[in-house]
């Protein structure tokens, strides 16, 4: 979901990446459930269809045949891409649909339930209210025994003009927030994912534990929107107080390291995606 | 210093600019191309490395040679100071390592990196083997770079659990193995507030940057702990102490911690939630402080202070610059390195001859000083922790006197005159640090200090005989007590005492003046009593009695004012 003009997706086939795999393996159970025939499947800010890249290895013709494939991105040309390669995959079904995530729920066609929602490397790239949106239009999407996983890194390698990245623990006072706000008390937690430079992080939510069924999550949007709003707004000023403070640190006292050369970059662009952010949504 | 210099034929101009200015600086510089190279040259460069005190490396475009040096260095446990035009040049695990940016001018280069260089202390490494309790292992890794290299991963922070555990903290491991941003927290009993505890073992030269400490903030907060402490065997960078400061987060060094009374500062960061508060009193950055203490402790040996005579003033300029960091002029001039030094070379002498003005009283400085350092058969007396610096006086005392002696002043009155000067200096330290401070000029200045001092005397002198004439022979040369008006009638031992303590006698002079004035002891007598020569004891008197007279006519001259 391109919302910053920073932004790249990405598709080699010949790598499989973690998050993707996991994803693999968290709906291959589901997949291959004799109490299953069918598995509708939407892939969320979708890409240039990376997470399908490995399909081919990871299923079998059978089981792939099972997948009804909802590829959603808010750039055409990436959904009729992704929207080509999973029709080259034999899925059991493939449909593009070009959106915004903040009106996930609205703009998909009101039948439309979901087994798995797949959430992958874009929780950065989008704005925190739209995330929100997309968090909340997924839950309303979600079967009885739905799921939905989610994944992003919790600092950009190469930072990007606007990305707000999340921590584990900042995504983890999101969705719990959410839940809470509506009305459930189910507690996912999210776990943090370590990479070699960097580390990222991942959450799955069952619409079996929400408690709250569809019709309910839409009417308290507004409302979760509203207690969500006032949330982020406090986690990203305080992180904007430890950005601001860290670069008046490097200011006064200047940069001692390599790691601290390097680092400054990335301050000088979070604290412009944080003010950005902060900005839009006074 | 011996100072390794990897680069490649490229950086030849940066690498000349650079050896030039360290060895201007008196390091000595060893420079890779000057090694021969081939089989035998291979182990030639690997002992130039090990045998350095610091390697710096000019990074440029990857050369294999320059990274193996680095390597070297790194596997060595020398000190490094990385040098190139970007971070992305340097491999990821010297992130850490101090590190200039090249600009290309290599002459600012080379000022840059001699900066850094000079910010990094060496020290010696010893091994010793870790069988101790975890208190005695935690000081062998604090002060053994080896032994710390010999820690598996996750020891260290095994042994301050282990350490804080039994210093009464309740600490409390976290329930993932995985990297939660945090090593293990610690519980004040009292009041349950907690500190999340990050430990970083980096090599001791290295410095834990600002992103660590945000890090540990960020984790301090989303836990809802009263803040965070971060332990380290190495410094921090100014950047990173700065944002602590301000961030709920205490930066310790390994060492700190196990100060006897970091417990207590622990604890009462745990209870009083005192981190994250910025600070009332700001505190220079512990690197900074560092760094005035050993440019003070330099300039005192130089001007000839004992060892521990230098440490204990070069810690009391250390507190100074510490209590002075308020102030935004102390604060700018730490900015500029040359300007830095000047500044704690002046202190530093101030701090100095202040000392010299102590009276004897401080317990703890007296308990430390080597017995050696006293100053015994100086000519004069210091009981302060500056005492050692004795020698220091003597030499410029002796300068004077031979300056002046060589122009043609007689001895006694050279001498008089250099003791004088150096009262004088001791008197009024502020007026006379920014001179002393300066090596250049300390030895022309002596001497002008001292013909001043022998002007004034000899101005003194004439006064007196002025005032003799007009006044009859009340105070003949030759009869000591006649000379000192002590022998008025109903002068006694306690006056005569009182009278030696308002004229500013030393111990010594007054031991000496009693022991003859009231003892009726010969010189010699006294000498043999002191362990002196007759020499050194007429001296002392002769400065005594020079004073007491100087004393009695100013109070003369004061009973005479209206």
């Amino acid at each position: 979901m391109p919302a910053i003009g920073d932004s790249d997706a990405f598709r080699d086939d010949r790598r499989v990446l973690t998050q993707h795999h996991a994803a693999i393996t968290l709906i291959q159970p589901r997949l291959t459930s004799p109490a299953r025939s069918r598995l509708r499947w939407l892939d969320l800010a979708c890409g240039r269809g990376q997470i399908i890249g490995s399909f081919r290895e990871a299923f079998s013709d059978e089981v792939r045949a099972r997948i009804d494939y909802v590829a959603y991105d808010i750039d055409q040309h990436f959904v009729r891409e992704t929207a080509k390669a999973a029709e080259a995959l034999r899925l059991g079904s493939v449909e593009g649909v070009v959106g915004d995530l903040a009106v996930l729920d609205s703009i998909m066609p009101p039948d439309w339930v979901l087994d798995y929602i797949t959430f992958t490397n874009t929780a950065h790239e989008i704005s925190p209210i739209t995330l929100v949106h997309a968090i909340l239009g997924a839950f309303s999407r979600l079967s009885n025994a739905g799921l939905f996983y989610a994944y992003d890194m919790e600092t950009l390698d190469k930072p990007e003009l606007g990305a707000i990245s999340w921590t584990r623990e900042e995504i983890d006072r999101i969705v719990q927030a959410t839940l809470k706000a509506l009305g459930s008390t189910y507690q996912p937690e999210a776990s943090r994912v370590p990479h070699t430079t960097t580390s990222g992080w991942s959450i799955v939510v069952e619409a079996a534990h929400i408690g709250v069924d569809r019709d309910e999550i839409r009417e308290r949007r507004q409302y979760v929107i509203g207690i969500l709003r006032r949330e982020i707004d406090s986690v990203l000023r305080s992180r904007l107080g430890r950005c601001s403070s860290a670069l008046q640190s490097l200011t006064i006292s200047g940069v001692s390291t390599a790691e601290e050369e390097s680092i400054k970059l990335k301050y000088l662009y979070e604290f412009w995606a944080l003010t950005r952010s902060l900005e839009a949504s006074e | 210093m011996r100072i390794f210099l990897a680069h490649t034929s490229k950086d030849v101009e940066l690498a000349v600019a650079l050896s030039s200015e360290l060895t201007f600086g008196g390091h000595e510089v060893v420079d890779p191309f000057a090694v021969r190279w081939g089989e035998p040259g291979l182990s030639e460069i690997s002992r130039a490395i090990r045998s350095a005190d610091l390697v710096v490396t000019i990074l440029s475009g990857g050369n294999a040679n320059v990274l193996y040096e680095l390597g070297l260095a790194v596997g060595s446990d020398r000190p490094v100071v990385i040098a190139a035009a970007s971070p992305e040049d340097v491999p990821f695990d010297a992130a850490s390592v101090p590190f200039a940016v090249l600009t290309g001018n290599a002459r600012d280069d080379a000022s840059e990196i001699a900066r850094h260089i000079g910010t990094i202390p060496t020290v010696p490494s010893r091994l010793r083997a870790l069988t101790g309790t975890a208190e005695e292992n935690l000081r062998t890794v604090a002060h053994d770079s080896s032994a710390l290299a010999s820690l598996r991963p996750g020891d260290l922070e095994r042994l301050l659990v282990a350490f804080l555990g039994s210093q009464d903290f309740d600490v409390q491991l976290p329930g993932s193995r995985l990297d939660e941003g945090y090593d293990f927290a610690v519980v004040a009993p009292a009041t349950h507030a907690r500190l999340l505890v990050e430990v970083k073992s980096y090599r001791e030269h290295s410095r834990v940057s600002v992103e660590a400490v945000r890090r540990l903030a960020e984790a301090a907060q989303g836990r809802d702990a009263a803040g965070g402490l971060m332990i380290s065997t190495s410094q921090y960078s100014p950047a990173a102490m700065a944002f602590a400061a301000s961030n709920r987060v205490v930066l310790m060094t390994l060492e700190e911690v196990l100060e006897a009374q970091a417990h207590d500062r622990i604890r009462g960061l745990a209870t009083r939630s005192e981190v994250g508060q910025p600070q009332a009193e700001p505190s220079a950055p512990p690197v900074l402080l560092e760094l005035t203490r050993a440019a003070a402790y330099e300039t005192l040996r130089r001007l000839g202070g004992g060892d521990t005579a230098a440490e204990l003033i070069a810690d009391s300029v250390a507190s100074y610059v510490d209590l002075s960091w308020h102030d935004p002029e102390v604060v700018a001039l730490s900015r500029e390195e040359s300007k830095w030094r000047r500044y704690i070379n002046q202190v530093a002498v101030r701090h100095w001859l202040y000392s010299l003005r102590e009276p004897a009283g401080d317990e703890a400085a007296r308990s430390r000083q080597h017995p050696g350092e006293q100053g015994a058969g100086s000519r004069f007396q210091h009981s302060g922790p500056a005492s050692s610096l004795a020698p220091a006086i003597e030499r410029a005392r002796t300068l004077m006197v031979d300056t002046m002696v060589a122009r043609g002043a007689p001895r006694d009155d050279a001498e008089d005159a250099a003791q004088d000067a150096v009262e004088r200096m001791v008197r009024d330290p502020n007026r006379f640090a920014e001179r002393l401070a300066n090596v250049d000029a300390e030895a022309a200045y002596f001497t002008t200090v001292a013909f001043n001092a022998y002007l004034i005397r000899l101005r003194t002198e004439r006064r007196r005989r002025e005032r003799e004439l007009r006044a009859g022979p009340a105070l003949a040369e030759s009869a000591l007590a006649e000379n000192l008006g002590l022998a008025r009638p109903g002068i006694g031992q306690d006056a005569i005492v009182e009278l030696a303590r308002d004229a500013g006698l030393t111990p010594r002079q007054m031991e000496y003046l009693l022991a003859v004035l009231n003892e009726n002891r010969s010189v010699s007598d006294v000498a043999a009593a002191a362990s002196s020569s007759p020499q050194a004891v007429q001296a002392v008197l002769r400065r005594a009695v020079h004073r007491l007279r100087i004393h009695l006519e100013s109070a003369d001259e004061a009973d005479v004012v209206p």
